[in-house]
C-alpha cells in the first residue's frame, strides 16, 4: 500500500508539492498525469526517502518512509524512465545483484523465472546488458521488482522512448503486478495508456492533486478535455 | 569562419576557470623554473671565481718569490719555494650562456681542475661531491625538466577536450551544419588553446635567455627552436589523439599513457638498454689499477731515476732527499698516467659508444632528444663534461711537458718563462656545431610532428 | 552482508573487463622487467664493491717495504657495501660516493657515484621496483577507480541500487572493500616477486633485519596504495561524471607523484644551497694544517711529551718527536672535521626538512623518503657508512703513525715498515647498519603517511556519503 497523508514540500521558497495526500490500494494502478515540474517526480522520490517532505508524511505497507527510509525501500520497487544496469554484466547477473542488495538471496531458478516472467527470452538472460535494448532493460527493472518481492511499485515515465510493442508488452506486465496484490503509482505524460492500464487517474498540477478520476469511467477523448482544462487555467492562472 | 572559431575559443578559455588555472600554473611553474636556475647559476658561478681566485694568489704568491729571488740572486729562498713542480693553473667548466635553463650534468659532474705536475689526473679534481644525495637522486626543477615534463602534460589539460564535449553535447553536428570540416575545426581551436599556453611558456623561455645578455642570442634561438619543435610534437600528438579518441576520458587516459611513454618508460627502457649493452666500466676497478700503477712507480722510482740520469747525465744533481722530492712525485705522477691510459681510454670509449648509442636511440623517445638538444644548447650536456675532463689531461700534459726539465733537474724556471706557460681556458661549443648536433633530431621531431598532423586529419575525414 | 554483495559484483566487472586484465598484467611485466633490472645492477654493483676491496687489500699489503707515514699518505680506501633491497629500492645510491679515501691528515667525502657515469640519461627514470610501485601503481588505481562511484552516477546504477535499500554506508564500505582487494591481488604478487628475488640474490644480510625492512616496505606500500585508492574513490565520488573524474585524479597524479618530489627537491636545494666545494677544501686544508699553524697547542703538546718520556729536550727522548707530531695532528683535526662534517649534515637536514615540509602535497614524498630508507639506500644509511669508514680511517692512521712512534726510533723518516704491519690494518668492515639505529626518522615519516591515510579516508567518507545523498534529490 502506497500512503501520502498532506505531502508538502518546497525547495528555497517554491513549493513544488502541496498537501498531497493519496492512497493505492493493494490491487490498485494509480496513474499521475501532469506536465513537466508539476511534482510527479517529487512525490516519488519522496515514497522512495531520497527526500524528506517539509510537511505531511509518506508511507509504504503503513511505514512511515521518512522514519526509516533503508528499511522502506526494501518493500517498494522503482522503475525510472531509464533502468539503469551494469553494461558488463548480463541481465540475470545485474538481477542478481539488485536483489541481493536489497537483502534477498533466492535461488538461481527463481531469479530465472522473474527474468522470463519479466518477458526475457531465454536467449537474452545470459547477454550482458551493454547489448540490450531500452526495453530488455525495463524488462529488467520490471524482473528487480518482482524478485524483490515489493508490494509497491513506483514507475517514473516507464514507457518514455519504449516502441508501442514494448510499451504494450510492459502494461501487460503491470497487470500481471496488480493480479498479484502491487500496490502501484505510475507517473506519466501518456494520457492513453494512463487511461487503459489506471484504475485511478489523478491529475497533478503545479504541486496541487486537482483532481482524481476513475479511469473506466471516461472515454479517452474527455481524460484529454479534462486534462487540457486543467492546463489551461494553470496556464491562465500564471498569466 | 576561422576567426570566428577562434575567437569563440578565447572567449570560452576565458570563462573557463580550469583552462585559466592551467595558464596561470604553466606562467609560475616556468617562471620559477627560470628563477631557481638564475640562483643556481649565480652560486655554482661564485664557486668557480673563487676556486680561481685562490688558485691564482697561491700562483701570485710563488711569483713574487721567484722575482724576489731573481733580483737578489744572492739569498735562494727556502728550498721548496717557487719550484716548478708546484706550478699550479685552474681550469673551470664555467657557466655557458643558458646554463641556468638546463643544469643537467654540471651539478653532478666535476668543474674544478687543478693542473700541475704535483698530480695525477685523478687529484687533478678538485674535491667535490660534497651535494646532499638525496636531493640529487631527484633532480632538479629548471627550464628544461618543465619543457620536457611538465609542458606536455599542461598542453594535454588544455586541450585533450577540445572536441569531445561538443560531441557529447551534441553542438558538434551543429558546428558540422557549417561548410567547415571536423579537421579543421580542431586544429583552430587547437592552435588558439595551445598557443596561448606555448606564448606565455616562450615568455618565461625569452625572459631565461635575457638573464645571459647578448651572448645568450644565438643559442636562445637554438633553445627556442628545440622548444618549438617538442611543442609541436606535442600539440600534433594531441591533435592526432583526439581525432580518433571519441570519448574525452578516453582521450585524456590515451594522452597520458602516451606521456609515461614517451618521458618515463621510454627513456627509462633505452637507459637500461645503454646500461645492458654498453655497461659502465667499473670506476672502482679504475681505481685500483691507478694505485697499483702509484705502487710500481713508488717500487721503482729509484729504477727510473737512474734510467733517465743514464740518458740525460747534464741533468744530474745532488740526491739529497729535497731534489728528490718533486722528482719522485712527478715520476709516480706520469707512472699512473701511463699505467691507467689503457682504462681511461677504455672509459672515453665506452662513454663515446654510449653516446653514439644515445644519438639513434634518442629517436625512440621525443623527450629524449629534446632534453638532449636542451642540455647540449645549455653546454651542461655529458659530452661537454667529459671533453672538459679530456682537456684537463690534455693540459695537464703540456704543462708537464714544458716543466719537465726544470723538475727532473732540481732547477727553477725564470719569471720569463713562468709568464709563457699556457693558461688552460676551457671553450664552450661553438653554437654552429651545436645547430650541427641537434639539426637532424629536431627535424626528426618536426616530421613526425607533420605525420601525426596528416593522419590526425584522416582520422577526421572517416 | 550487502556491502559482500558489492565486493562480488565489482569483481566480477573487473573480470569482464578486459582492459582491467591487461592493466593488470602490463603492471606486473613492468613489475618483473624492473626486478631483473634490479637484481642485475645490484649482484654487479656487490661484484664491484667485492672485487675492489679485495684489489685494495692486495694492493695495500703488495706496497712493499716504506715508511708507515708514506703509507698513510698512500692509504686505504672503504668501499659502501650494497644493501640487498637496493634491487628493490636503489634510493639515492647512485648518487652516493661508492669509496672513502682513508688517507692521513684529512677526511674526504665520498667519491665514485655511479650516476656520473650514466651519461645525458641519468635526468631520467631509472627503472626499479621501487620506481613501478611509486608512481605506475597509484596511476593504475587512479585507472581502476576513477569510475568507483563516478561511473555509477553517470550510468544511474548507484541510484538503482539505493532504490533498493543499499545504504551509504554500505555502498561504501562495499567500494572500499572491493578496492582493498584490487589492490591486494596487486600487491601480493609484487610483494612475491619481491621476496623471492631478495632471498634468492641474498648475499648473506642478517636475515631479522631484512624481514623487518621487508615488513616495513609493506606496510609503507600498503598505506601508500590505500592513500590513493581513498582518493581515487573520492574524487570519483566528488563528479558527476567519469570524466571529470578521470580529469581531476590524473592531474592529482601528475602534481602528487611527477612534479611534488622534484619541485620540493628543487625548492629544498634553492633554499639551502650545496655545500660549497671551494669552501669545503679551504676548510679542509685550514683543519689539515691546523697544528702545524697553531704554536699554542705544539707547546702544550711538547711539554707533555718531555713530561711522558722524562726529559727536558726532545732529542733526549727515546723516540722520534715528528712522529708524536704526526699523531698529534691526527688527534688536532679529527674534533674539528666531526664539527665540520656535522655541519655540513645540517645543511642536508635542513634540506630535507624543507622536503618533508611539502609532504602536505604529496605522499609520495615521504613514500619516496621511507622506502629508500627501508631498503638501506638513504642518506642516513650512507652516512652511516661515512661514519663507519672515517672511524676505520682513525683507527688505520693512528696504528701507522704509532708503529712509527715506538718502531721508528729516533730517526723515524728513515724507518720502513713492510708486510708485517700492512697485514695487521684492518678491512674496512663493510657492515649494513640495522634498521632499529634509524627507527625514530622512519617513524616520523610513517607517521606522516598514516596522517595522509586518515584524511584520504575521511574525504572518501564524506565524499561518497555526498554523492549518495545528491544521487537521492536529483
Amino acid at each position: 500500500m502506497i500512503e501520502a497523508k498532506a505531502l508538502s514540500k518546497s525547495f528555497n521558497d517554491q513549493m513544488v508539492l502541496k498537501g498531497l495526500t493519496l492512497t493505492v490500494s493493494p490491487g490498485e494502478i494509480f496513474c499521475v498525469l501532469g506536465s513537466n515540474g508539476a511534482g510527479k517526480t517529487t512525490a516519488i522520490h519522496i515514497f522512495l526517502g531520497f527526500i524528506e517532505p517539509t510537511q505531511g508524511k509518506a508511507f509504504i505497507n503503513g511505514q512511515d518512509v521518512s522514519a526509516d527510509p533503508v528499511g522502506a525501500r526494501k518493500h517498494v520497487a522503482y522503475i525510472p524512465e531509464k533502468v539503469a544496469l551494469y553494461p558488463e554484466l548480463t541481465g540475470y547477473e545485474n538481477l542478481k545483484f539488485f536483489t541481493e542488495l536489497s537483502g534477498r538471496f533466492p535461488d538461481h531458478n527463481e531469479l530465472l523465472g522473474c527474468l522470463s516472467d519479466a518477458g526475457l527470452s531465454q536467449d537474452d538472460i545470459h547477454k550482458r546488458a551493454a547489448q540490450y535494448s531500452k526495453g530488455m532493460q525495463q524488462k529488467v527493472g520490471i524482473a528487480c521488482a518482482v524478485a524483490k518481492d515489493a508490494d509497491a511499485l513506483l514507475l517514473d515515465e516507464p514507457l518514455a522512448g519504449l516502441d508501442p510493442q514494448a510499451a504494450n508488452e510492459f502494461c501487460e506486465l503491470l497487470d500481471e503486478r496488480r493480479d498479484r496484490k502491487g500496490a502501484i503509482l505510475m507517473a506519466t505524460h501518456d494520457l492513453f495508456r494512463a487511461r487503459e492500464i489506471g484504475d485511478r487517474i489523478g491529475i497533478l498540477q503545479a504541486g496541487h492533486l486537482v483532481e482524481v478520476i476513475d479511469a473506466k469511467s471516461v472515454s479517452g477523448q474527455q481524460l484529454e478535455a479534462i486534462y487540457l482544462e486543467h492546463m489551461q487555467t494553470a496556464a491562465g492562472e500564471r498569466t | 569562419m576561422r576567426q570566428a572559431l577562434v575567437k569563440l575559443e578565447l572567449l570560452r578559455l576565458r570563462k573557463s576557470p580550469v583552462a585559466l588555472a592551467v595558464l596561470l600554473f604553466t606562467l609560475l611553474a616556468s617562471l620559477y623554473a627560470v628563477w631557481s636556475g638564475v640562483i643556481w647559476r649565480e652560486h655554482h658561478s661564485a664557486i668557480l671565481s673563487q676556486h680561481e681566485a685562490r688558485v691564482d694568489a697561491a700562483m701570485e704568491k710563488w711569483r713574487q718569490t721567484l722575482i724576489a729571488f731573481e733580483k737578489d740572486g744572492v739569498k735562494p729562498p727556502p728550498f721548496f719555494d717557487a719550484r716548478p713542480g708546484a706550478i699550479e693553473k685552474s681550469m673551470a667548466l664555467g657557466a655557458a650562456p643558458l646554463s641556468h635553463l638546463a643544469i643537467g650534468n654540471t651539478e653532478l659532474l666535476p668543474t674544478r681542475l687543478n693542473v700541475s705536475p704535483a698530480r695525477d689526473h685523478i687529484t687533478m679534481v678538485e674535491l667535490y661531491g660534497f651535494e646532499n644525495p638525496t636531493v640529487l637522486a631527484h633532480g632538479r626543477f629548471d627550464l628544461s625538466f618543465f619543457l620536457v615534463f611538465v609542458l606536455p602534460l599542461l598542453l594535454i589539460g588544455l586541450s585533450f577536450d577540445v572536441i569531445a564535449t561538443d560531441r557529447t553535447r551534441g553542438t558538434l553536428h551543429l558546428l558540422l551544419s557549417y561548410p567547415v570540416s571536423l579537421g579543421k575545426i580542431i586544429a583552430a581551436r587547437l592552435l588558439t588553446r595551445t598557443g596561448l599556453l606555448l606564448l606565455l611558456a616562450g615568455l618565461s623561455t625569452c625572459i631565461g635567455i635575457a638573464f645571459s645578455g647578448s651572448a645568450g642570442l644565438v643559442p636562445g634561438a637554438l633553445w627556442l627552436l628545440v622548444f618549438l619543435a617538442y611543442s609541436l610534437f606535442w600539440v600534433s600528438a594531441i591533435f592526432f589523439v583526439v581525432s580518433f579518441v571519441k570519448r574525452s576520458e578516453v582521450a585524456v587516459g590515451s594522452l597520458v599513457s602516451l606521456w609515461v611513454l614517451v618521458t618515463l618508460a621510454l627513456p627509462a627502457l633505452a637507459n637500461s638498454a645503454a646500461e645492458g649493452l654498453y655497461p659502465q666500466p667499473s670506476k672502482l676497478a679504475y681505481l685500483s689499477d691507478a694505485r697499483t700503477a702509484k705502487n710500481e712507480a713508488w717500487k721503482h722510482k729509484d729504477a727510473l731515476t737512474r734510467q733517465f740520469l743514464d740518458d740525460h747525465p747534464e741533468l744530474s744533481v745532488g740526491q739529497g732527499m729535497e731534489n728528490e722530492y718533486f722528482r719522485a712525485m712527478y715520476f709516480t705522477n706520469k707512472m699512473v698516467l701511463e699505467k691507467t691510459a689503457p682504462i681511461v681510454a677504455a672509459l672515453d670509449d665506452s662513454n663515446r659508444r654510449r653516446s653514439e648509442l644515445l644519438d639513434t636511440l634518442q629517436f625512440v623517445s621525443p623527450a629524449i632528444i629534446a632534453q638532449r638538444a636542451f642540455f647540449r644548447v645549455a653546454g651542461s650536456d655529458f659530452d661537454t663534461t667529459q671533453r672538459f675532463t679530456r682537456e684537463g689531461i690534455d693540459a695537464l700534459s703540456a704543462l708537464n711537458n714544458e716543466l719537465e726539465t726544470a723538475i727532473l733537474s732540481s732547477t727553477r724556471i725564470s719569471v720569463e718563462e713562468y709568464h709563457k706557460l699556457p693558461d688552460f681556458k676551457f671553450e664552450h661549443a661553438r653554437s654552429n656545431s651545436v645547430l650541427a648536433d641537434i639539426l637532424f633530431p629536431v627535424l626528426f621531431l618536426l616530421i613526425t610532428s607533420v605525420f601525426l598532423v596528416i593522419f590526425g586529419f584522416a582520422g577526421n575525414r572517416k | 552482508m550487502s556491502a559482500a554483495v558489492i565486493v562480488s559484483k565489482e569483481a566480477l566487472v573487473s573480470r569482464r573487463n578486459s582492459k582491467v586484465i591487461a592493466l593488470y598484467l602490463s603492471v606486473v611485466f613492468v613489475m618483473l622487467a624492473a626486478i631483473a633490472v634490479g637484481v642485475n645492477r645490484t649482484n654487479n654493483f656487490e661484484a664491484e664493491r667485492a672485487a675492489a676491496a679485495q684489489r685494495d687489500r692486495d694492493i695495500w699489503n703488495d706496497q712493499g717495504p716504506r715508511n708507515a707515514h708514506k703509507a698513510a699518505h698512500f692509504a686505504r680506501y672503504a668501499f659502501k657495501p650494497i644493501p640487498t633491497l637496493s634491487s628493490f629500492d636503489p634510493g639515492s645510491i647512485d648518487y652516493a660516493g661508492q669509496a672513502v679515501w682513508l688517507v692521513a691528515h684529512v677526511q674526504n667525502p665520498a667519491e665514485f657515484r655511479y650516476a656520473e657515469g650514466q651519461g645525458d640519461l641519468a635526468r631520467f627514470v631509472t627503472l626499479s621496483p621501487a620506481w613501478v610501485m611509486q608512481y605506475i601503481v597509484p596511476l593504475v588505481l587512479i585507472l581502476l577507480l576513477f569510475g568507483a562511484y563516478a561511473g555509477e552516477r553517470e550510468d544511474g546504477t548507484l541510484r538503482q541500487a539505493m532504490t533498493h535499500g543499499a545504504a551509504p554506508g554500505v555502498l561504501f564500505r562495499g567500494k572500499l572493500a572491493s578496492a582493498s582487494l584490487s589492490l591486494l591481488s596487486l600487491l601480493l604478487p609484487i610483494s612475491l616477486f619481491v621476496l623471492v628475488a631478495v632471498f634468492v640474490f641474498d648475499k648473506g644480510a642478517s636475515q631479522s633485519d631484512l624481514s623487518l625492512r621487508l615488513v616495513g616496505l609493506f606496510f609503507t606500500y600498503g598505506v601508500y596504495f590505500a592513500i590513493y585508492a581513498l582518493l581515487a574513490i573520492g574524487v570519483s565520488a566528488l563528479c558527476s561524471s567519469r570524466r571529470t573524474a578521470a580529469i581531476c585524479l590524473f592531474v592529482m597524479w601528475c602534481m602528487m607523484t611527477v612534479l611534488a618530489p622534484r619541485f620540493a627537491a628543487d625548492v629544498a636545494v634553492t633554499a639551502t644551497p650545496h655545500p660549497n666545494g671551494v669552501d669545503a677544501l679551504k676548510t679542509i686544508q685550514d683543519i689539515r694544517f691546523g697544528y702545524m699553524n697553531n704554536p699554542e697547542a705544539q707547546e702544550q703538546r711538547k711539554a707533555e711529551f718531555l713530561e711522558r718520556y722524562g726529559v727536558t729536550k726532545v732529542e733526549d727522548a727515546p723516540v722520534d718527536f715528528r712522529s708524536d707530531f704526526l699523531l698529534a695532528t691526527e688527534e688536532y683535526g679529527n674534533p674539528l672535521f666531526d664539527e665540520y662534517y656535522a655541519k655540513i649534515a645540517d645543511r642536508y637536514h635542513a634540506q630535507e626538512r624543507s622536503m618533508q615540509l611539502l609532504s602536505v602535497f604529496s605522499p609520495t614524498i615521504p613514500t619516496i623518503n621511507l622506502s629508500s630508507g627501508l631498503a638501506g639506500a638513504d642518506r642516513y644509511h650512507h652516512a652511516d657508512f661515512i661514519a663507519g669508514a672515517e672511524e676505520n680511517r682513525r683507527v688505520t692512521i693512528r696504528q701507522l703513525n704509532e708503529d712509527l712512534l715506538y718502531k721508528g726510533g729516533k730517526n723515524a723518516i728513515l724507518y720502513e715498515s713492510d708486510i708485517n704491519l700492512w697485514r695487521t690494518i684492518r678491512d674496512y668492515p663493510a657492515t649494513m647498519p640495522s634498521l632499529g639505529e634509524f627507527f625514530p626518522q622512519y617513524l616520523k615519516m610513517f607517521g606522516i603517511l598514516l596522517l595522509w591515510a586518515g584524511a584520504a579516508f575521511l574525504f572518501a567518507r564524506w565524499a561518497a556519503y555526498r554523492a549518495c545523498n545528491l544521487e537521492a534529490v536529483k
